[in-house]
């Protein structure tokens, strides 16, 4: 089985650990990190890929509302100048609850992303560009990371929904088009400490309609349901326990490092490359998620 | 006399050759680079420190409606934990024209910047944060950097003038507080090839208003009224000639190397930092320019 990519951020204070981080991963024979959206992730991988050889390199994703996409194209075309070929620039339309936090003011996510992957293709014409993955978790625009980019990134995809998903993708495309999904891993021999750690990285979804939405398309109503009224009551405890075991075991790697193995193979099955979110996701929890794979 | 700084500008199409080309600055002993807004210059300057030792460099402008603050503030803290001291993190508000090129709507630069500083300030998230130094021309603005930033920087500053303008700069602003201006180079034994290559660098900011109001505040009205003449008739060659000699001679170093060395030191009498803008894409210009103080 490939090794999977690994999920790792910018954070102030341990820049220089997660560079070294990064090189730990190329020399223990991974194929890259993903950065999420914190911090500036472009900048931050531009580090990394300066400070390893190989590794492949991508944002998951790159705030499309935080950037000019002037910016955003030419922040590519420099790194896919100097790296050919080790980004991959994935790009988000984030959520509401993240627009309201910056004092964002947004249209609609699939025109503007649309219009916003155009005037980057027209800024950089003729210049070196990255491939171009859109973040998605529901068709409308899964079909348009078939139009208009070269690839799609879920972060906690479902597995038993992944087929239906991706069946949007035209046949033709299917050999060069990138799929792939941020996966919360939680790898523990004690079954309730990984489902426990497993519950807490899928949390904060469960409170953001987009992903209520996609959850309850898969079949999740009573999750959904539950955990809409946990968050209405402010009750944590219960959004928490809304997390039903089935669900973990469709969006999560969780378990043993053997049962996480074979949990991979499905979702390799699946077509779908892995970036594994390790939960918890301190040094201990990303040791344990690593060496499954080692 | 110290050797000054250079502007080089993101290149694409011969992005590696230019980090050669800055890594040869540094062996020659130049103190550092600055970069134009053109590009995500935060990207290209930090792949400029990966690759160097000592140099320091800066952003002359960081365009701050191109970024979100809390995207400039994590840029600014990723690059100063790494690279420590070696960024000046110039911002600008950039000018009308661009903004309607670049289809943004904006605010009151003084407010907007403001504004933004403290967003920035608030967003870093514990990290640590470079020198702030803000692009300026009028007394405003410059008095704003002292109160929020740590340096101020001009773009085609005059001389006769900067002695009224840094009246705005406290006397007792904290130690270190950066005067930089980016200067227009032309070095020729050639007196009319040095002033044509001058008035070439100089014609684009004449079409400009906040550059034609601070010309006519520190005394070329007349030059101003022929630039406002030409501007509005679209005469390329009518604009360039209404750039006096006289004006050339205060916004410029023009001339044979020693005449060049000789205006520097009187830039450094003022107590302000240049940072050389010879002709872009005439290396032959920038290497007579970098020659001039070896």
């Amino acid at each position: 089985m490939d090794k999977p990519y690994l999920r790792i951020w910018d954070e102030a204070g341990t820049r220089a650990d997660k560079l070294a981080l990064a090189q730990e991963v190329e020399r223990r024979g991974f194929p890259g990190v993903w950065s999420p959206s914190r911090g500036d992730n472009i900048a931050f991988l531009l580090a990394v890929l300066e400070r390893t050889e190989r590794i492949s390199v991508a944002t998951g994703i790159a705030h499309i509302y935080l950037r000019h996409p002037h910016l955003m194209a030419q922040a590519g075309s420099l790194i896919e100048e100097l790296h050919p070929g080790r980004l991959m620039l994935g790009l988000g339309v984030s959520h509401q609850p993240t627009h309201a936090e910056l004092g964002l003011s947004v249209g609609r996510p699939l025109s503007d992303m649309r219009e916003y992957v155009a005037e980057m293709r027209a800024n950089t014409e003729g210049a070196a560009f990255p491939r171009l993955i859109l973040a998605t978790l529901r068709r409308r625009m899964t079909v348009l990371a078939t139009e208009i980019a070269d690839g799609a990134l879920w972060a906690n995809g479902l597995r038993s929904r992944m087929a239906t998903s991706l069946a949007v993708i035209p046949p033709e495309r299917r050999d060069d088009f990138f799929v792939g999904t941020f996966i919360p891993t939680a790898v523990d021999e004690n079954r309730a400490a990984a489902l426990a750690a497993a519950r807490d990285k899928l949390f904060l979804y469960f409170s953001r309609p987009y992903y209520q939405a996609y959850f309850e398309e898969a079949g999740y109503h009573d999750e959904v349901a539950a955990a809409r009224a946990a968050v209405a009551a402010g009750d944590d405890e219960a959004r928490l326990a809304a997390i039903s075991e089935r669900f973990i075991a469709d969006a999560c790697l969780v378990g043993t490092p053997s049962e996480v193995r074979e949990q991979a193979e499905a979702w390799a099955a699946e077509g779908v490359t892995l970036v594994l979110a390790p939960a918890p996701d301190d040094r201990a929890g990303i040791e344990r998620a690593l060496s499954v794979f080692d | 006399m110290e050797k000054p700084y250079l502007m080089i500008r993101d290149a694409p199409g011969s992005r590696p050759d230019q980090m050669a080309f800055v890594q040869e600055l540094e062996r020659r002993g130049f103190p550092g680079v600055w970069a134009p807004s053109r590009g995500d210059n935060l990207a290209l300057l930090l792949a400029i420190l990966d690759r160097t030792d000592r140099i320091q460099v800066g952003t002359g402008i960081a365009h701050i409606y191109l970024r979100h603050p809390q995207l400039m503030a994590q840029a600014g803290s990723l690059i100063e934990e790494l690279y420590p001291g070696r960024l000046l993190l110039g911002l600008g508000v950039s000018h009308q024209p661009i903004h309607a090129a670049l289809g943004l709507s904006v605010g009151r630069p003084l407010a907007d910047m403001r504004e933004y500083v403290a967003a920035m300030r608030a967003g870093t998230e514990g990290g640590p944060m470079p020198r702030l130094v803000l692009a300026t021309l009028r007394r405003r603005m410059t008095a704003l950097s002292a109160e929020i930033a740590e340096g101020a920087l001009w773009a085609n500053g005059l001389r006769s003038h900067m002695a009224s303008s840094l009246a705005a700069v406290p006397p007792d602003r904290p130690e270190g507080f950066f005067l930089g201006n980016v200067i227009p180079t032309a070095v020729d034994d050639d007196r009319a090839a040095a002033l044509a290559a001058a008035r070439e660098l100089l014609r684009i900011y004449f079409g400009l208003p906040y550059y034609q109001a601070y010309f006519e505040e520190a005394g070329y009205h007349d030059e101003v009224a022929a630039a406002r003449a030409a501007g509005a008739g679209g005469d390329r060659e009518a604009l360039l000639a209404a750039i006096s000699e006289r004006f050339i001679a205060d916004s410029c170093l023009v001339g044979t190397a020693s005449e060049v060395r000789e205006q520097a030191e009187a830039w450094a009498d003022e107590g302000v930092t240049l940072v050389l803008a010879p002709p872009v894409g005439d290396p032959d210009g920038v290497e007579r320019a970098l020659a001039a103080f070896e």
